[in-house]
């Protein structure tokens, strides 16, 4: 695969995984595996169903995601995955700023498509 | 091949990067005089598009683009049109050299930036050397010349109409500087200050220019006028007192009634300006009929907003909210490290002190030809509510590949930098740093082995690589233009660590991302929120001396046994002491401290 390859599926991914996580979260499901790793600040989970049970649980329900910056390299150059860095703000219910996160993936190739291998989620400042 | 390449994508950008101390490369640049030859001969014919203005002062023609480059840097700075996502605007469209005389072709609407730059000095490698700049709509700076002299007592009087002016409508009890009603009052009528349209854009200007000088400084402001009225001045727009926004932007109270403002894009001049701004009057405007909803733009331009025309449209505990750090989700010291041999540990130990230091060292450490580096800025954050200085990113921004903004395939690849050559370039444009210790607690840190990462001759070895992502904050030195400046920055970067090189790991990917810094309290715990101290102490830990001391307590006092114990270990387990101290206290002892 290309470099523009590479850059194109990053795009898509997030474009797709925060839309997903807006407005259906538990489909999130689909992207992960069972070897899958997932840090949502302080709490780390493995495998498909501990991750989407993190996820639906978390502390709010209506969430907004708006990517501010988004960046990707080929990483485990052997395998063909892919790194990508995000950043961005998330607009959470019943609050007046929103806050800002970023976020790292992993995406491994799996067949024609990819899953997430890593997943890095962090709350980091203030956003305005 | 790609070296090659690369020396177009750069070139690409020079422009943007136009501090001069960052030019890239050693070979001095050929002179934009020579460069453009044919396009500055055509300048005659499109005359009409700019305007032309001579530059002279200056003595070594090797130092045109360097002076180009001031000129640029410090007209941009003073431009009209604002600059984009921390990229000033090309200010300098055309030169040409004639002799001793420098002749640039600016847009008409900048001529002004460089009107304010006249008499400025530029650093020559001769010594300092006063540029004069000359051409239509440049004021002239030079002492001696006729008008100037002339017009000087007229100026001094105008001065102190001014400044009479201004005493005459300022109110020093009500902190309030009224300006209301402009044109019928009858001093201004008679200087006939009022009487032109184009007198009426210069006097506002002029009133805030003679207002500012009036005080010492911004405190001196904030403390003398609290409030200023604008009302019945027939106002349009904002057009002719916009200025007030930056003389004094921390008033707290603004009436802008009985004007003709017909919607609030009339007010957008004033968006997100005043940011302490408390009441808002626009009663008998237009636009409160002509815009229904106009109240929701203006809510949200000033987040500090009370009252809005003598509504309330905030309340003390939303605008208390707003500088609070954030409190959802609960903060989080402790990143996950699952780095049982504390490779990634010692290698983030080295990595900030060798980018501080010595970057090129650190590469040749760490990185070898197919490492990976790229970085982007998001030049929009404004890092917390407090801070809304925005240090300019030029340094950065040639090389940022956000992608969500860089879309061009060429601009994607060259800004990705791959192996040690690349990556030193890279990092030699970025101002020195000074990252804090890792043993502060001002970074968040992530980390999650990975499996089977390859060593550099694609064998797995077995070895654990390693995703290693850091948050947090270094300090920039911007001291290249001879500043002695130093700004905070914010950065995430992630790393993916592998085995293999000198040292046994290796960087096969890192990515970094930068914004302005806004404190790390999202990850430092909010203070005991938990109760205190458990008010039942557990009965096993008392030694059968202290239980009986408890059972005698409790009996002589009728406390109860829990706020006995305290009692007794306030007196440190010395009955006596204890009787003290609730002979003293128990007078302001709760009822429910008694059985």
């Amino acid at each position: 695969m290309d470099e523009a390859g590479y850059e194109k599926i990053a795009r898509l991914f997030v474009d797709f995984y925060f839309k997903t996580f807006d407005e259906n979260r538990v489909a999130l499901g689909t992207l992960y595996r069972d070897d899958s790793m997932l840090t949502f600040e302080d709490k780390k989970v493995g495998g498909t169903a501990a991750i989407i049970d993190k996820l639906q649980n978390l502390p709010f329900q209506q969430v907004v995601h708006r990517m501010a910056t988004l960046d990707s390299q080929p990483a485990h150059l052997g395998e063909g995955s892919i790194l990508v860095l995000v950043t961005g703000e998330l607009q959470v219910d019943g609050q007046e700023k929103p806050l800002s996160f970023t976020q790292s993936f992993q995406l491994k190739p799996e067949g024609d498509s990819f899953y997430v291998f890593n997943d890095i989620f962090r709350i980091v400042y203030p956003a305005s | 091949m790609a070296s090659h390449r690369r020396v177009g994508g750069i070139r690409k950008h020079q422009r943007r990067d136009r501090d001069g101390d960052l030019v890239m490369g050693t070979a001095p640049r050929v002179s934009p005089a020579t460069r453009h030859p044919p396009r500055s001969q055509q300048s005659a014919s499109h005359g009409s598009n700019y305007t032309e203005l001579r530059i002279t002062g200056w003595t070594d023609e090797k130092e045109i683009p360097r002076l180009i480059q001031f000129l640029e840097r410090h007209s941009s700075r003073r431009s009209p049109n604002p600059s984009k996502g921390g990229v000033p605007p090309i200010m300098v469209k055309r030169s040409k050299v004639v002799g001793n005389v420098l002749t640039i072709s600016v847009r008409p609407d900048d001529v002004i930036a460089f009107s304010k730059i006249n008499g400025f000095s530029f650093a020559s490698a001769h010594g300092n050397q006063k540029l004069n700049i000359a051409g239509t709509g440049i004021r002239s700076r030079s002492p001696n010349h006729t008008t100037v002299s002339a017009a000087k007592p007229q100026t001094s009087e105008t001065i102190d109409l001014f400044k009479a002016f201004l005493e005459r409508r300022y109110d020093a009890n009500l902190k309030l500087l009224n300006l209301s009603s402009l044109a019928t009052d009858e001093e201004v009528a008679k200087s006939g200050m009022f009487e032109t349209e184009s007198r009426q854009s210069k006097f506002f200007p002029v009133l805030m220019t003679i207002c500012d000088r009036q005080m010492k400084n911004a405190e001196a402001k904030r403390d003398a006028i609290h409030s200023v009225t604008l009302s019945n001045n027939g106002l349009p727009n904002l057009g002719v007192v916009k200025e007030l926004a930056i003389t004094l932007p921390e008033i707290k109270n603004l009436d802008l009634s009985s004007n003709k403002f017909t919607s609030t894009k009339d007010l957008s001049a004033w968006k997100h300006k005043f940011r302490g701004l408390e009441h808002l009057i626009l009663t008998d405007n237009p636009l409160e009929t002509s815009q229904p909803g106009w109240e929701q733009d203006i809510i949200k331009w000033f987040p500090r907003l009370r009252l809005l025309n003598g509504v309330q449209v905030r309340t003390e505990a939303q605008i208390a909210r707003l500088d609070m750090p954030k409190q959802t989700p609960p903060p989080c010291q402790n990143g996950l490290w699952l780095d049982g041999d504390k490779i990634a540990e010692n290698f983030l130990v080295e990595f900030f002190q060798g980018f501080d230091n010595d970057r090129n060292a650190l590469i040749q450490k760490y990185y070898d030809s197919t490492s990976t580096f790229t970085m982007n800025v998001n030049a929009k954050a404004r890092g917390g509510v407090v801070q809304h200085n925005r240090t300019p990113w030029d340094a950065y921004l040639p090389q940022s590949r956000n992608l969500k903004f860089i879309t061009g395939r060429r601009s994607r690849f060259f800004r990705k930098q791959r192996g040690p050559d690349q990556i030193q370039t890279a990092w030699a444009q970025i101002p020195p740093t000074r990252h804090a210790g890792l043993d502060t607690n001002k970074y968040s840190m992530d980390c999650q082995p990975q499996p089977g990462l390859p060593d550099p001759s694609g064998q797995y070895s077995g070895v654990t690589g390693l995703m290693v992502t850091v948050h947090g904050e270094y300090e920039e030195h911007r001291t290249a233009r001879g500043a002695n400046e130093i700004v905070q920055r914010a950065f995430d970067r992630t790393f993916m660590l592998g085995p293999g090189g000198l040292s046994g790991v290796r960087v096969v990917s890192d990515m970094l991302c930068l914004r302005a810094a806004g404190g790390h309290a999202a990850w430092i715990p909010q203070g005991p929120t938990e109760v205190p101290v458990p008010i039942a102490a557990p009965a096993a830990t008392l030694t059968p001396e202290q239980e009986a001391m408890v059972v005698h307590v409790c009996t002589a006092t009728n406390l109860k046994r829990e706020v006995a114990i305290q009692c007794l270990q306030a007196g440190n387990w010395n009955l006596e002491a204890a009787a003290q101290l609730f002979t003293a206290q128990k007078d302001t002892l709760p009822p429910d401290a008694f059985n």
